[in-house]
């Protein structure tokens, strides 16, 4: 089943920490998003792999946009 | 980045493990930092300036605090970070500063604090001698009326430990005719001792003109033999004016006044026995009132290292406050309020109570990215509500860059649930501290009881950084902006120019947002160490509830 990684806010991706075909843990921390100055971690809500990942860095991303899709 | 090259990933528990040990090296280091920076202050003038005093049988104000002070206490010294390059601050007449020379003064001209004689907590004011004479700059003014308006709210009686030439005449224009300049230290006493908050001065040098008042308004004054002298104006003024020729002696002198002007109460023959005489006028005092009910204190669990090491070395990083909180609590204890409220959105605002060495205290603090969502300022203004009808007093930790922006938000009424949010922490009016332990930025800044909130005491720490906004935010901001104007104009951007300048900004800000400058200035009343923070707080609250609670009216909320 697959499972859409979305950013809570809007914001602008500041790194990806992870790349297709990972194994991923719930909680891991998967991209790193800039907003209100601060540096948001978006983590894994489940456990999985990543099957793709829909950002690069530096995109402008809006609330619930998927970033990354887990399989 | 090429993948090889790629760190290994960490699940975040993972991460946040590793970085715990450089977390608590960090602040170490800070904190070491910080006690040099206060050794300057303490140290003012050096051997030099302590050989100098002695010369004239005087101790150094700091020594003299020591023998006033109880045994085994210390003095809870406030606005010690201020005047630090108080020249290259460019406010508050930084240019005169530095033209006269005079541009960095730490300390500030004077030590203030509270300390406990015989056993009662008083405000002691003591000018620094070793420092321009103990003069009073712009900046000595603002530390010395910040110290009467605790005074006042907590209701300790001042002593004043005067040695001062006045006002520094080169800045008598940041000084003398202002409210909050030099007449305001004596509209002040006057106006606490009508509530009944004694006065008391021990004269130990030179007090001309305007300071003489401090003598003469005082409850009970003291003037020591052949070291103080009070007079409207000196010896060679005298002689100016109408020729006479004087002694400062016979003109002003301890005897003068004590036997025949009768403007001062108590002679003595030297700095031991003014002492010995404040603590004996000390002992009058009505012993120290708690006006909550405080249980036994007990211990936390953590201690202040497991603080250090759960704070990101980053400001702009996200904290967890629980493990803030959890290392000020008695026993660790803290007593969460809507814990399941919102994810993601109402706990960017904790909200409690605990107890802090026996004293209930309610909480709101700042947590993981700080920016507060509608749900969390809602959820503030409620427990600030509740906090305030049951007369607790509340303690504030700060790490917030603001409220949530954007479309959604500002549909959603973030404009009004963070007015509501500034309106229920102005209303509050319980006894409150600030603690900034991350960024402090922003209308977050109003609506955690930033320094125009008037909170009892605000501290910060190494981490806390308090500007308007970020200055990578500022930068952009005001780069669009001219970026627009020289487009406007027809002009052409030069882009290299822009870059310079976009870097200026940022390093404007995040110079302007550090502690030390911000103490300089004193927009708070301290920058408070980990290991420090427990008693720092505890005690703040303690004295704050010397008197009591009063009844918080809310005003036009809009909920």
């Amino acid at each position: 089943m697959a499972v859409e990684v979305v950013a809570h806010m809007p914001g602008t991706i500041a790194e990806i920490l992870v790349n297709v075909g990972d194994k991923v843990q719930v909680d891991d921390e998967l991209i790193i998003l800039e907003a209100m100055k601060m540096e948001n971690p978006i983590c894994s809500a489940a456990a999985g792999t990543v099957k793709e990942i829909k950002v690069k860095e530096k995109d402008k991303v809006d609330t619930n946009q998927v970033l990354v899709i887990l399989e | 980045m090429s993948e090889e090259e790629k760190k290994p990933r960490l699940s975040r528990t993972e991460r946040l493990a590793a970085e715990r040990e450089k977390n608590l090296a960090f602040w170490q280091a800070q904190d070491e930092i910080l006690l040099k920076h206060r050794a300057e202050a303490y140290n003012i003038g050096g051997n030099e300036q302590v050989a100098r005093l002695a010369k004239q049988g005087k101790k150094t104000m700091r020594e003299l605090i020591n023998m006033l002070i109880d045994p085994g206490t210390e003095l809870y010294e406030l606005g010690l970070d201020a005047g630090y390059d108080i020249g290259k601050k460019k406010l508050y007449g930084g240019e005169i500063y530095e033209s006269e020379k005079r541009g960095h003064i730490p300390g500030g001209g004077v030590v203030t604090g509270v300390g406990t004689v015989m056993g009662r907590d008083c405000m002691i004011f003591a000018n620094e001698n070793r420092y321009a004479a103990g003069t009073y700059f712009p900046i000595t003014l603002k530390k010395h009326m910040r110290a009467q308006a605790i005074a006042e709210q907590c209701e300790l009686p001042c002593i004043y430990m005067a040695d001062s030439g006045g006002i520094n005449l080169p800045l008598q224009l940041g000084c003398f005719a202002d409210d909050g300049h030099f007449g305001t230290m004596f509209y002040n006493m006057c106006r606490m001792s009508a509530k009944g908050i004694r006065q008391y001065t021990l004269s130990t040098g030179g007090n001309t003109a305007g300071g003489a008042y401090i003598v003469y308004l005082a409850s009970e004054s003291i003037m020591i033999e052949k070291m103080a002298y009070a007079f409207l104006a000196g010896p060679p003024m005298v002689k100016s004016a109408i020729g006479e020729t004087v002694s400062p002696e016979d003109l002003g002198g301890a005897y003068v006044h004590t036997q025949h002007s009768g403007g001062c109460d108590h002679f003595v023959r030297s700095q031991e026995e003014g002492i010995a005489k404040l603590r004996a006028m000390m002992e009058f005092e009505p012993s120290n009132k708690l006006c909550i009910e405080r249980r036994e204190s007990r211990e936390p669990k953590f201690d202040f290292s497991e603080m250090m090491r759960s704070t990101p070395v980053d400001t702009y990083q996200y904290i967890n406050i629980k493990d803030t909180i959890k290392c000020l609590a008695d026993d660790s204890y803290f007593h969460e309020y809507k814990p399941t409220y919102g994810p993601g959105r109402g706990d960017s605002v904790i909200a409690g109570k605990m107890w802090m060495k026996g004293i209930p205290v309610g909480v709101i603090a700042s947590n993981a990215s700080g920016v507060i969502y509608i749900d969390a300022a809602r959820k503030a203004t409620e427990w600030m509500i509740r906090c305030g009808n049951s007369k607790l007093p509340v303690l504030f930790l700060q790490g917030s860059p603001g409220y949530m922006v954007g479309k959604a938000e500002e549909w959603g009424g973030i404009g009004k649930y963070g007015s509501d949010m500034v309106r229920a922490c102005t209303c509050l009016d319980t006894p409150k501290i600030t603690y900034v332990i991350g960024p402090d930025h922003g209308a977050a800044n109003y609506g955690m009881c930033g320094r125009a909130f008037k909170p009892r005491f605000a501290f910060t720490n190494m981490r806390g950084r308090t500007t308007v906004m970020s200055g990578e935010t500022a930068g952009f901001i005001v780069e669009t902006v001219r970026r627009k104007n020289i487009i406007d104009k027809g002009g052409v951007v030069n882009e290299e120019e822009m870059a310079q300048f976009r870097q200026m900004m940022r390093d404007r800000y995040d110079s302007e947002g550090h502690p030390f400058f911000t103490g300089s200035l004193l927009f708070h009343d301290g920058v408070v160490a980990f290991n420090e923070a427990r008693n720092k707080i505890a005690r703040g609250f303690e004295l704050a509830l010397r008197v009591p609670i009063k009844e918080s009216i809310w005003g036009d909320l809009k909920v």
